[in-house]
């Protein structure tokens, strides 16, 4: 059917009026246009998930001794306070069960950030192997009460924040945040001064022991937390009530 | 539907509008993802499975925009009307990119753990609002849109069942709204996205109030009838094939059609899906609806068989030279 070039109407079956295809071949090429400049527009307004590390390849060694409480640790011989967990959302509790306080040789991958590490440990037997014969050789430095602190910042499961994913913290991680935190994963305080500089603390209860299930609660959002900050030796460890930690609103 | 026959040129039209929605997802998808991972790197870089994420939500954002637009833009200027014509097949690639963000989002976030996927992604342990439940919400109402889009579910449902079900989109986009307010805004530090969620809700919204605005004014212009009878215009002002619409001062709008030199006139509101038969035109002896096609005997009201569809008729009569139609509906033309 031959229609007059002025006609206008357009129908869905029918070849494509002049007119309507005149302005389609502007239109369309806009719109996709604008949908690649829309795109590049939000991708380079994306905030930095900031500097982490996460080794992978073969697995790696490390001594110290274990620490089962209030969360998994190597106090390594280099000095360092090293956090372990499992591979996945799970902390590492049920496999150093029994071993605290023992010298222990450690195989798995290291995530690191701003001087914060955490251990992956390898999945087998072999992967944790008790160097010492002896129970309790190496007793629990004594913790330092540095007196109650109201710190502002964000819970972290310590594993994605300090690597297993980019960003591991903020509101569009906070699911997979109460999935690690709930599932044994460390709850990490992460405060930063002025210059930007953080601070990480252990988040445990009143008396020092895991608070995986009401920390999960709080992921993913600025809170105000009051509780009295420990020195575990190498580590901080805010010892926390639930009544301890607020909301805040974004950007407080 | 009332243009079965004619399926081969049809899908063609489908075709090409299918091929260049899938194509713009591609593109967005593709500066997204292959910028990020080309370009952010060091302290800038994003997990892949994350940068995939966040181009497909953004993209289902995108797209719903664009398919909330149409509507508004098709009634301002008939120009838009392809854009609409198949506009379900953007809805529901518009669930579908959707759907591969949920599906992303539970896959990463919710998987390797001890809790169901689906629950720890939906229902997180939380104390600020559930936006993921808010994603989630919007994802199922665009799942029934799309499930539901089909022809046969609007002649099953019933045309007003079927509008009611799919005006839920407007809930759909409220929750959307909530779902990057109190999730992506909370922890993004650029205004940015701020910015464009507003200027992409006040297009929204600044498009219908004008499409209606200007429909408002059209109405309040509407003719009273005298003695039940509604004064068009010239009669000769409605040329042979073409049609016009007049409006009544209630709202009523009439569709007034020339074929073969004599004036009929029916309803303006189409069976399928309510289009503006008054702007449509005479094709192959029927009064065509400018959306999606449906045709109408200009005299009869009733679509040529096998179709059933069929809009109530007005009577005619020029006084004059003025055409007059009768207010009541269903007098022989
Ligand atoms: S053909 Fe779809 S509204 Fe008329």
């Amino acid at each position: 059917m031959t229609e007059p070039r002025e006609d206008r109407l357009y129908v869905g079956y029918l070849p494509l009026p002049w007119g309507h295809s005149r302005f389609l071949r502007v239109f369309i090429p806009c719109t996709l246009w604008a949908m690649a400049l829309l795109a590049a527009l939000m991708l380079w307004s994306m905030r930095a998930p900031g500097p982490t590390l996460w080794e992978t390849g073969d697995a790696r060694e490390w001594r110290g001794v274990l620490r089962e409480r209030p969360y998994p640790l190597l106090e390594a011989d280099d000095g360092a306070a090293i956090l372990l967990v499992e591979l996945g959302k799970r902390g590492a509790q049920q496999r150093v069960a029994g071993l605290d306080g023992r010298r222990v040789r450690i195989r798995g991958w290291l995530l690191e950030r701003e001087g914060r590490r955490i251990v992956e440990i390898d999945e087998g037997d072999s992967a944790i192997e008790v160097d010492d014969a002896a129970l309790g050789a190496h007793p629990r430095p004594t913790p330092r009460s540095l007196g109650t602190v109201t710190l502002r910042g964000e819970i972290m499961d310590a594993k994605c924040y300090l690597g297993a994913m980019r960003p591991g913290d903020g509101m569009g991680h906070r699911a997979c945040a109460a999935l690690c935190v709930g599932g044994g994963i460390p709850p990490m305080l992460v405060t930063r001064d002025s210059a930007g500089r953080p601070s990480f603390h252990l988040v445990t209860g009143a008396a020092g022991e895991p608070v995986n299930a009401w920390a999960a609660a709080w992921v993913g959002e600025p809170v105000e937390v009051t509780g009295e900050a420990i020195d575990l030796g190498g580590v901080s460890a805010l010892r926390v009530t639930p009544s301890g930690v607020r909301r805040l609103g974004a950007g407080q | 539907m009332s243009v079965g026959y004619r399926l081969v040129q049809w899908n063609r039209h489908k075709r090409v509008y299918d091929a260049i929605a899938i194509g713009a997802v591609a593109i967005y998808v593709g500066v997204f993802v292959g910028g990020g991972l080309l370009l952010l790197r060091g302290d800038r870089a994003v997990s892949a499975p994350i940068l995939a994420m966040r181009a497909l939500g953004t993209c289902a954002i995108v797209l719903l925009h664009i398919v909330l637009c149409i509507g508004p833009l098709a009634r301002i200027s008939p120009l838009f009307a392809p854009l609409l014509y198949n506009r379900r097949h953007l809805g529901v690639l518009t669930f579908l990119v959707a759907l591969l963000h949920a599906t992303l989002a539970i896959g990463f976030y919710g998987a390797f753990g001890e809790r169901n996927p689906i629950a720890a992604v939906v229902n997180p342990a939380r104390s600020a609002p559930p936006y993921e439940a808010f994603g989630f919400g919007a994802l199922l109402i665009l799942f029934v849109m799309a499930a539901t889009s089909h022809d046969f579910w609007l002649k099953n449902l019933s045309p007003r069942v079927w509008k009611a079900i799919h005006l839920a989109v407007i809930g759909a986009y409220a929750l959307v709204v909530m779902h990057v307010a109190w999730g992506a805004l909370q922890s993004e530090a650029s205004p940015v996205y701020t910015i464009l969620l507003l200027a992409g809700a006040a297009t929204v919204c600044g498009l219908h109030l004008f499409a209606g605005w200007r429909e408002t004014l059209r109405d309040l212009r509407g003719v009273r009838p005298i003695d039940g009878w509604i004064d068009a215009g010239p009669a000769d002002a409605v040329t042979e094939g073409r049609a016009a619409v007049v409006t009544v001062h209630n709202g009523e709008r009439i569709a007034l059609v020339r074929h073969e030199g004599r004036l009929c006139a029916m309803s303006n509101v189409c069976a399928h899906q309510g289009g503006p038969l008054g702007e449509g035109r005479v094709i192959d002896g029927c009064l065509t609806c400018p959306w999606h096609g449906y045709q109408y005997g200009p005299c009869s009201g009733g679509s040529p068989p096998p179709f059933t569809e069929r809009v109530p008729t007005h009577r005619v009569r020029i006084e004059n030279g003025r055409a007059k139609i009768e207010a009541a509906e269903g007098g022989e033309p």
